[in-house]
């Protein structure tokens, strides 16, 4: 007996008898995440310098907020691949006038595009018609009539600008902070700054509809955080989370029972080298096993009222121009869908829902397809907002509507295409929106220029962006970083501005 | 992980070298790529079970079993590995097909043993796990579970077919004892002294 327990002096016995702390931090992280011991935090050893392994220490000790947070969630409906803010959100009087004409050489000498000849490209004004909204008289265009209704809670943005035409490279520096791969989302770093509410749910989940996103699973990727700060995608068919049903032939019951010999076993285990890594482990399986329920209860809308899911839309029919690059897999029915489970997720402590449709790559047929998607996406959205006011949730949702960038006011003329029906990459100028979780509604920020090709006043940048969101969360963005190939980083990279001007 | 319970079960390929893979992928990754560009085409035979370091690399949607375990980015260097525990891993090593294969494989090795003998065979499938023979109480415990699993795979047929997608389906005994055992495979192959390393 006495050479048996010898034996078991190894690499984890050394770890925990060494007071690094590593696996006791991780446990009571995971149970604090979990809601189970909310006292764990007082518990826990001195978080560890940022040098350290123990990510998971230093994590919990940065759960508490740096100051008083207004949003608890966000809902990111991330419209990828560029919608023409000039056809939407950005009325351009002066661009009307010019159409058909081209734009000085000077200003074309250092800019790039995808796929215009820059030569020969015309300016294209647009045909939608426009309308001022709510008691802040805020624009939109009549293809949006139902989020119009909203106007008052929105604050939009017409000066954001990015440095990337790229639609992967915009999307990453959207996404986190800088157009590169290997870095952590905004919902990971969340995640990591603060925890999960959700005592069954992952902390940041992920959804599309269509034709999945230019950037993959890059988009939500925990980069250097370690992989419980990734975006979980919920799939819109089969399991809603990967390896979520236990295999053919294991009914709940043997699972469980299986469950209950794994903690047995692994208790036992425990009781020998004490090593806390196991009780993290054994709770880990607890947690998935209640997450197999948790899940298809989530996605379960039998519980909906009828009013709201026609308020969504979730069993709406088809337009009858359905057309385009959005027209892929039944958008129009997943969109609808996915805005109520998002809803759904906020409510049972989800921190961060990137909801992806990637449909808004108009270099041709702009009219048309554009009309189609902001088809799909305006009733859903306009009931989420408003459904989220009625249930109290807007002053702490955050809700952001945007792309990695805008479209040109230049019409496309790519060779072998017809010219001008479509617009091409955009990063000098664009538009986004944002509602509740501490914004002000009812504010127009910023300007383009008078045809919408550079900002002209007070411009965004994707830094201030996220540094501004991190701070409605209670997080300030420079102290919010994590140590990493022997440096801190963080969100905004080197950039960011906290815009306190759009703060409620 | 998924290398370690492969070879428990005597399936993994100990082949070196060669073009990278492409062991089974669930419905719907592939198609997150750049514009739904890549399609992956499943390996066979040998190749579904090659060690995980050949599995084929799509940037923009990489095999998921490989981030959930926190598969660093190759497109950075990188200086110090994560140590991660989470619901979404044991998701992973408790339903995924190739845990399932894995410890369906092992029961078979098991049940072929040539002692008929419960004990014996859950006393031979531990040291293949866990490098050591188990206790009295572990193996009582595993005696217990293979009991309880055997004797309700006894009665539901269609679950132990399922299960055990044996090859002589006629059999329902032989399908109930494999399932049983299949059943108490995946256990040991959870069990944290097999997943973690020493």
């Amino acid at each position: 007996m006495h050479l048996n327990s010898l034996q078991q002096h190894t690499r984890r016995t050394w770890l925990t008898s060494s007071g690094s702390g590593a696996g006791a931090a991780a446990l009571a992280a995971l149970l604090t995440d979990d809601g189970l011991l909310p006292s764990a935090r007082a518990a826990l050893p001195a978080a560890p310098g940022p040098q350290s392994p123990a990510d998971a220490a230093a994590s919990l000790a940065r759960q508490l907020s740096h100051f008083a947070p207004k949003a608890k969630s966000c809902i990111f409906l991330f419209q990828a691949g560029a919608p023409s803010h000039l056809d939407l959100f950005d009325p351009k009087p002066r661009l009307n006038e010019l159409d058909g004409q081209p734009l000085p050489k000077e200003m074309l000498e250092q800019v790039r595009f995808a796929f215009i000849q820059k030569d020969a490209a015309v300016l294209l004004g647009s045909p939608r018609r426009w309308r001022k909204f709510g008691e802040c008289g805020m624009d939109f265009s009549d293809f949006l009539p139902q989020l119009s209704q909203h106007a008052d809670d929105l604050l939009m943005i017409r000066s954001m600008h990015s440095e990337q035409f790229n639609h992967h490279p915009g999307q990453l520096l959207l996404s986190c902070g800088r157009a590169a791969f290997g870095l952590p989302t905004v919902g990971s770093w969340l995640s990591y700054g603060l925890g999960s509410d959700s005592r069954n749910l992952p902390a940041y989940v992920v959804l599309t509809s269509g034709r999945g996103s230019s950037g993959g699973a890059s988009l939500w990727s925990s980069g250097f955080l370690p992989s419980h700060h990734a975006g979980v995608l919920f799939r819109n068919q089969g399991d809603p989370v990967l390896n979520l049903s236990s295999p053919d032939g294991i009914s709940a019951i043997q699972q469980r029972r299986s469950l209950d010999a794994l903690k047995s076993l692994n208790s036992a285990r425990f009781e020998q080298l004490q090593d806390p890594e196991i009780n993290s482990r054994i709770a880990s399986y607890e947690l998935a096993f209640r997450m197999q329920s948790a899940a298809p209860e989530l996605i379960d809308l039998s519980g909906e009222s009828k009013a709201t899911l026609d308020a969504y839309g979730v069993d709406r029919p088809q337009h009858p121009q359905a057309t385009g690059r959005g027209n892929v897999a039944n958008a129009h029915l997943t969109y609808a869908r996915n805005c109520l489970l998002a809803r759904r997720m906020v409510e049972r402590g989800v921190r961060f829902v990137n909801l992806i449709y990637e449909a808004w790559d108009q270099h041709s047929d702009l009219d048309k397809d554009l009309l189609y998607n902001s088809w799909v996406v305006d009733q859903p959205i306009a009931a989420l907002l408003g459904d989220l006011k009625q249930r109290g949730l807007l002053d702490s949702t955050l809700v952001i509507w945007g792309a990695e960038f805008g479209r040109t006011p230049l019409g496309e003329n790519r060779k072998g295409r017809a010219a001008n029906t479509g617009r091409d990459h955009h990063p000098f100028s664009f538009s986004l929106w944002m509602a509740g979780g501490g914004i002000r509604g009812g504010q127009v920020w910023g300007a383009s220029d008078e045809i919408g090709w550079h900002t002209a006043d007070r411009p965004v940048h994707m830094n201030d962006l996220q540094a501004t969101l991190l701070h409605l969360f209670g997080l300030n963005h420079l102290q919010l970083t994590h140590r990493f190939q022997g440096r801190d980083f963080r969100l905004t990279d080197v950039g960011g501005r906290v815009m306190t001007e759009w703060l409620a | 992980m998924r290398d370690i319970s492969l070879q428990a079960a005597g399936l993994l390929t100990e082949k070196i070298g060669g073009p990278s893979v492409f062991p089974p992928l669930p419905a719907g990754v592939a198609e997150l790529s750049y514009a739904n560009n890549f399609r992956w085409t499943e390996s066979t035979g040998a190749d579904r079970y090659r060690r995980g370091l050949y599995t084929f690399f799509k940037r923009t949607s990489p095999h998921p079993s490989l981030t959930t375990f926190d598969c660093p980015d190759a497109n950075t260097t990188c200086i110090e590995r994560t140590l991660s525990n989470t619901p979404l891993q044991a998701l992973v090593t408790l339903n995924n097909e190739v845990f399932s294969e894995s410890a369906r494989g092992l029961a078979r090795r098991l049940v072929a043993l040539q002692s008929g003998d419960n004990t014996r065979q859950l006393q031979e499938g531990f040291r293949i796990c866990m490098s050591r023979f188990p206790s009295d109480h572990e193996l009582q415990q595993l005696v217990t579970l293979l009991g309880e699993f055997d004797s309700e795979y006894q009665r539901d047929a269609a679950a132990a077919a399922k299960l055990a997608q044996a090859a002589a389906p006629d059999d329902s005994s032989t399908n109930a004892r494999l399932a049983a055992m299949t059943a108490v495979c995946r256990v040991l192959l959870n069990l944290d002294e097999f997943i973690t390393r020493e």
